[in-house]
């Protein structure tokens, strides 16, 4: 349990699918040995495989049970994951091939983004969305539980969690543990490796990379206690984003406003509840019990602002500049000040050994 | 059976069982001695392999063949050690969630010589896969050029685990009980030659479990290889007087075993073989 808690809101009305922000996380931070495979942040497609492949259907599926008991689920494979193909550059960025890029293992048949914009049928009516992922930070991290060599720790201060790649070892429990699968092995370090939530660049009064980089603007950064901060009044204060899969019962900190889910073709003007597009019981699947009512306050929010009124939640969720949007604060300092000082957190190798 | 029955037949009961307990002690195999306690450690002629009933004891000779030498597993000079069985068991399930430990402990010995200040282990283990998943190396350019700035390592095998062994020494002990198994404990260290088939030797120092820690600078002898379904693993470490204990540990990288899943043995002592 931290003292303060970094937390992200992610507007799923709003994500376009474009994968801008999984380039800027993979340019900033997984460019490296063993790490091709790795996407700290993905996006997949909803109703989808998801990444690591049917990570949400193992079974154990990780987390904790009702009575508190870890559940580690079996890890995924080479497979599972995608392998991470190359191409042909030296011959077609230097040496003019005329050669069209191919991967160069044409046996792949699964991949990320493999079934991209696939979704599904609803009484004969498609309907997908987006769900862009990062690791949690969990308030309750099974990570952390299931790590026998104490190298995962929770930091006090923001509550980022973070691997000590001095202590760890690769024994992959925390893969295992982790019920979203946003820890990865690298093979070549022989460590685990995961999202570090760009405390570098928080530390540096800088959003995370993935949501600088969003053309949809959809992301919401801040300390989840800090009242000033969007991810506050979203999370806290209106209660419109809900966490993915809370049964896991590790207590994401990234939360999410679910997809407006529009009326089906022919039935405009009715509730978003009466007749949904997309199907309540996956929306469900997905956010929990929850989800229902938050459509329903979305739903009011919006007519009262299609009466001529204002809205506080839309106007937020809108999102029009960087301030709107992200609330980077030093979370030592008192009162929970916007950062003037220079960083002060103790920084952690990130780059691990080789 | 009514009281009353048993009231009946209840003296008769107790002379039929009394008679029959007095005639049963007789009869069959003539029952042996009772076997002597350990006791300090004498030293009996072993014959072909040890068997662990008969004693926990690694039998030691003696070389003056060079250490390295050694690490050739078919170096004559280990035809001169006796090799001894070692008794594995299963550490226990951490969650309940897991799949129950299938399968029988493998079958596994281990010859020891000395050989001046240093003593070499020769540890042979049954194993029906060989396990070594190790990264691949990154994709050369097809025109042979420098390919570091175009391509990186992948991770191939991110659920797979290496076949391991390692050798568990006290760092001191004067006896006479053991120090824990548990990787010692904060008053007992112990020193541990850990050797992975994906990543290779290293000596490890831990006071109790989680605390394994890599030694700085330290480098483990060792070569091993793998051939008819069994792994052969020699290794060398600093001598060890009579009567020292050590512990052995097999990991099965088929079966996922890393960290504590694994195979173990009690302490076992040292003694030099006449």
């Amino acid at each position: 349990m931290s003292v303060h808690q970094y937390a992200m809101v992610m507007d799923l009305n709003k994500c376009l699918g474009c994968h801008t922000c999984s380039l800027a996380c993979k340019k900033q931070w997984t460019d490296q040995d063993g790490m091709g495979y790795m996407y700290w942040n993905n996006v997949e497609t909803r109703p989808g495989a998801g990444y690591p492949r049917s990570f949400d259907k193992l079974e154990p599926h990780g987390g904790f049970d009702a009575a508190g008991q870890l559940t580690p689920s079996p890890l995924p494979s080479s497979e599972d994951y995608g392998k991470a193909w190359e191409y042909d550059y030296e011959n077609r960025l230097f040496k003019g091939s005329k050669r069209n890029a191919q991967p160069d293992d044409r046996s792949l048949r699964w991949g990320p983004n493999w079934d991209e914009d696939q979704g599904d049928l609803e009484r004969s009516e498609p309907y997908f969305f987006y769900v862009p992922r990062i690791c949690n930070h969990c308030t309750h991290p099974a990570c952390v539980e299931a790590c026998t060599r104490k190298a995962i720790y929770k930091r006090e201060e923001d509550g980022i969690v973070l691997v000590d790649p001095t202590r760890c070892r690769g024994y992959r429990h925390c893969i295992a543990a982790c019920p979203y699968k946003k820890i990865y092995f690298n093979e070549v370090r022989g460590v685990s490796e995961k999202c570090i939530f760009c405390y570098p660049r928080l530390e540096k009064g800088k959003v995370n990379a993935c949501a600088a980089q969003c053309p949809g603007r959809l992301r919401f950064v801040g300390i989840l206690d800090d009242p000033e901060s969007p991810v506050h009044k979203l999370v806290v204060k209106h209660q419109v984003a809900l966490g993915l899969f809370p049964d896991r019962g590790t207590g994401p900190n990234v939360y999410y406003v679910p997809p407006f889910n529009p009326p089906r073709a022919g039935n405009y003007g009715k509730s978003i509840l009466d007749d949904p597009r997309i199907p309540m019981k996956y929306l469900e699947y997905l956010f929990g019990p929850r989800v229902g009512p938050v459509m329903h306050k979305l739903e009011q929010e919006l007519r009262r602002v299609q009466a001529g009124g204002r809205s506080e939640i839309l106007d937020l969720l809108i999102g029009r500049d960087a301030d709107t949007r992200y609330r980077i604060v030093n979370p030592k300092t008192p009162g929970l000040d916007p950062w003037k000082n220079e960083p002060t957190f103790k920084l952690v190798q990130i780059r691990g050994k080789q | 059976m009514r009281p009353y029955t048993y009231r009946r037949l209840g003296p008769w009961l107790t002379v039929v069982c009394f008679v029959v307990g007095f005639a049963s002690e007789g009869a069959g195999q003539p029952v042996a001695p009772p076997a002597p306690p350990p006791g300090p450690l004498s030293n009996p002629q072993p014959t072909g392999v040890v068997q662990p009933a008969e004693a926990l004891r690694i039998r030691v000779v003696s070389s003056s063949a060079a250490a390295t030498s050694l690490l050739d597993p078919a170096s004559p000079a280990w035809s001169t050690a006796v090799p001894t069985a070692l008794s594995f068991s299963r550490t226990p399930r951490v969650y309940p969630s897991e799949p129950a430990p299938a399968g029988d402990p493998p079958k596994c010995t281990v010859q020891a010589i000395r050989c001046g200040d240093q003593i070499a282990f020769r540890l042979h283990w049954q194993d029906a896969t060989s396990d070594v998943p190790v990264a691949p190396e990154a994709k050369a350019g097809e025109g042979g050029g420098e390919p570091k700035h175009l391509y990186r390592r992948p991770t191939s095998h991110p659920n797979a685990f290496g076949d391991a062994a390692a050798i568990m020494v006290p760092d001191r002990w004067n006896g006479p009980a053991f120090p824990s198994l548990i990787m010692g404990a904060a008053k007992e260290p112990v020193t541990l030659y850990h050797w992975n088939a994906s990543r290779g030797g290293a000596v490890l120092t831990a006071t109790g479990r989680t605390t394994v820690t890599p030694m700085a600078g330290a480098k483990l002898e060792h070569r091993a290889s793998y051939d008819a379904g069994a792994w052969t693993l020699t290794l060398v470490m600093p001598n060890q007087p009579d009567g020292y204990p050590v512990s052995f540990a097999l990991w099965d990288g088929a079966r996922g075993d890393r960290d504590g899943l694994k195979f173990f043995t009690v302490w076992h002592v040292l003694q030099a073989a006449s």
